[in-house]
């Protein structure tokens, strides 16, 4: 096991004894409320049993003196022999004048005493009442309950036990416990310190994981199955760049080195030309790159607003249609309703012009290419369309053009950055929109789906 | 015309020399940022061509400074920032121009002849005729001598762009910034076809005054309009 392991396990182990600590805490507290819920209760149930003789030798009438006193008593005890309960009497100077027991005088209202039985000759505690009498004489109720006597004696040591096996237990259930969830963390940090070390294919194995550890480790598998698919498409996109830069970088040179030897003026000028149409075709490479990392970063400053779509498709239409008259082809707006979309004006219309330029790129002449403009209301969406009737593309290639520097197999030799679609689909996430290419029967379909706005909102 | 070069790439500073005698500019170089303010307060130029990143400072700091003089002339920003993003902020923080690199020397020469156009307010007004040739916004018309074409609206704007800038040289850039408002560099000839278009409308009524200056731009003649 590594340091960083042992030192990981002994992070849990304090942790552990601080919830151990945090759990002995929490039972001693409940002991101390069991204890004092305990002991109140009876003594009101003494306190009770006080009353009642309280009630019975006094009644509702005015408190009797003391013969009269003696003689309730009397009859109380009588009829309740095996009574826990005694009944004395003090005269005004504090000295006992009936009862069999050696007690001082209590004050008045509820308090504890100690007597002395005269015939068992043991000290016992006891709960009395003291109740004034006519002439300074003063009653004394007073209740002997073995359970009040020995409830703390026997509870406490009780308790005491159960705090002790209580902390004990709870510390080694979560050291338990912490060793456990230690064991199960310990996989996904030996799978991220892999990862970090290089080993990219790593995942957290999943195999004696169980419960919310098993959720954790596949959300952690998926993610890093994403992170390697987004590293993929990142080294896929350098080396087609190396490869789309080197192209045009090797007929410049050859050009540059021709153009040095060449002997004929008029030579050398064609030359220097091509030259300069290759670095033209880099610069235009790089300047697409740009544009999709800024906006794939978002931070291209868009100017978001509720725009109508058909007089951007209209102005579209109208720049475009001239260029592919040029190349022999068609262009015309089949359709456009008056639909709306929150976007930015400057970069749907750069989506729109892509789509075109690579109907101009990648069709021969005499293709002819419709745009239309429909509003979905069912949806709430828009549907901007660009067809054509060109040779189209194989299913599994409409997937992989949207990718940067990716062609049809049939514009393999044809010029533009190669980053086209890759741009139109930026500009269409940044737009929250959807882009599918779809087979047009015959040629293609490029069909984006924009979030319908409604004017003036 | 008097232009101060500040670029402290030496290769760069001297491709712009060259390209500002070969269109009868004199020039100074500046190749830092301490250097470009202290000459531009000491002597008087024309335009002032302006690189973003200096060894010692922004580019936009440079500006602001020559902003704070009492006579200033306009500046042209150079940079290798090419996003919209930076193109924005030069021109907020008060270039006349911003030009992206690598740029053609001719695009800088036609953007320099605009800038300092624009500043010394020579620059005609209105510019719906130029000779026989007027434009009609009504409908989006041109009318050379007596007769009359439709255009569609590109072709009026592009039109229109011209005769303000009649007997000057307009790139293909200044086009696609000016009259299509595009801030991203399209993959075919949009200007070139719908210049085609235009061109042949044009041609259609007796009139011949666009004329190509071949990998420079276009220009209109005024003297082909009267």
């Amino acid at each position: 096991m590594s340091q960083l392991m042992l030192a990981r396990i002994s992070r849990i182990d304090g942790l552990s004894i601080g919830f151990g600590a945090i759990f002995a805490l929490v039972v001693a507290a409940a002991c101390l409320g069991l204890y004092l819920v305990g002991s109140t209760t009876i003594e009101r149930q003494v306190e009770a049993s006080i009353q009642r003789d309280s009630a019975k030798l006094v009644g509702l009438g005015p408190v009797p003196g003391r013969a009269e006193m003696e003689r309730r008593i009397a009859a109380l005890e009588t009829a309740h022999p095996a009574s826990s309960r005694g009944h004395v009497i003090f005269d005004v100077q504090g000295r006992l004048v009936y009862g069999q027991v050696e007690m001082t005088s209590p004050p008045a209202g509820f308090s504890d005493v100690t007597y002395r039985d005269v015939q068992s000759a043991h000290d016992r505690r006891a709960h009395a009442l003291g109740i004034a009498m006519p002439g300074g004489d003063r009653l004394v109720i007073f209740a002997h309950s073995e359970l009040a006597q020995n409830f703390g004696k026997v509870l406490v040591p009780l308790l005491f036990n159960l705090l002790v096996i209580c902390t004990a237990g709870g510390m080694l259930v979560t050291l338990l416990l912490g060793r456990e969830i230690g064991k199960r963390l310990g996989r996904t940090t030996m799978a991220a310190d892999a990862i970090a070390a290089g080993d990219l294919a790593h995942r957290v194995p999943l195999d004696r994981l169980d419960g919310v550890f098993l959720l954790q480790a596949q959300s952690l598998n998926r993610m890093l199955d994403r992170m390697q698919d987004l590293i993929r498409n990142q080294r896929q996109f350098s080396s087609n760049l190396a490869h789309d830069l080197r192209t045009p970088l090797t007929r410049l040179r050859g050009l540059l080195s021709e153009g040095r030897s060449a002997g004929n003026m008029q030579v050398r000028t064609l030359m220097m030309e091509q030259a300069e149409r290759e670095c033209t075709a880099i610069i235009q490479i790089f300047d697409a790159l740009l544009r999709l990392s800024e906006i794939e970063a978002g931070c291209h400053p868009a100017a978001m607003t509720p725009i109508p779509l058909r007089p951007l498709v209209e102005d579209v239409v109208e720049t475009m249609e001239p260029v592919l008259a040029d190349k022999g082809s068609a262009l015309a707006l089949d359709h456009a309703d008056d639909a709306w979309a929150v976007a930015d004006n400057g970069l749907l219309t750069q989506m729109l012009v892509n789509m075109l330029e690579n109907v101009a790129l990648h069709t021969p002449a005499g293709t002819s290419a419709r745009i239309s403009l429909r509003e979905d209301a069912a949806s709430g969406s828009v549907l901007l369309s660009v067809c054509d009737d060109g040779p189209g593309l194989q299913p599994e290639e409409r997937e992989r053009v949207l990718r940067p520097f990716v062609r049809g197999k049939a514009s393999a030799q044809v010029k533009g950055s190669g980053l086209g679609l890759a741009i139109a689909q930026a500009i269409v996430g940044f737009h929250r929109g959807e882009l599918r290419l779809v087979d047009n029967l015959p040629g293609l379909m490029a069909e984006v789906r924009l979030p319908r706005a409604v004017p003036g909102r | 015309m008097q232009v101060l070069v500040v670029e402290d790439d030496f290769e760069i500073a001297r491709q712009i020399g060259n390209g500002l005698e070969r269109h009868g500019h004199s020039f100074a170089f500046a190749e830092n940022a301490g250097s470009a303010i202290e000459q531009a307060r000491d002597n008087h130029f024309d335009a002032v061509i302006l690189d973003r990143m200096l060894p010692d400072g922004s580019g936009i700091d440079v500006l602001q400074a020559l902003r704070r003089q009492p006579r200033y002339a306009p500046v042209i920003m150079l940079s290798a920032l090419g996003s919209v993003h930076d193109r924005i902020t030069g021109l907020q923080a008060g270039a006349d121009d911003y030009l992206t690199k690598p740029f053609d020397i001719d695009e800088l020469g036609a953007r320099i002849d605009a800038v300092t156009r624009r500043h010394t307010g020579r620059e005609p007004e209105a510019g719906f005729a130029v000779g026989a040739l007027a434009l009609d916004p009504e409908g989006h018309k041109a009318c050379f001598r007596d007769r009359k074409i439709e255009l569609n609206r590109k072709q009026f704007s592009l039109l229109a762009h011209l005769m303000r800038h009649a007997d000057r040289l307009v790139t293909r850039r200044m086009l696609l910034e000016h009259v299509w408002g595009y801030s991203f560099e399209p993959a075919t000839n949009i200007v070139e076809s719908n210049m085609s278009r235009l061109r042949t409308r044009l041609l259609a009524v007796g009139c011949d005054a666009i004329e190509t200056r071949r990998g420079a731009g276009y220009m209109l003649q005024s003297a082909a309009c009267a």
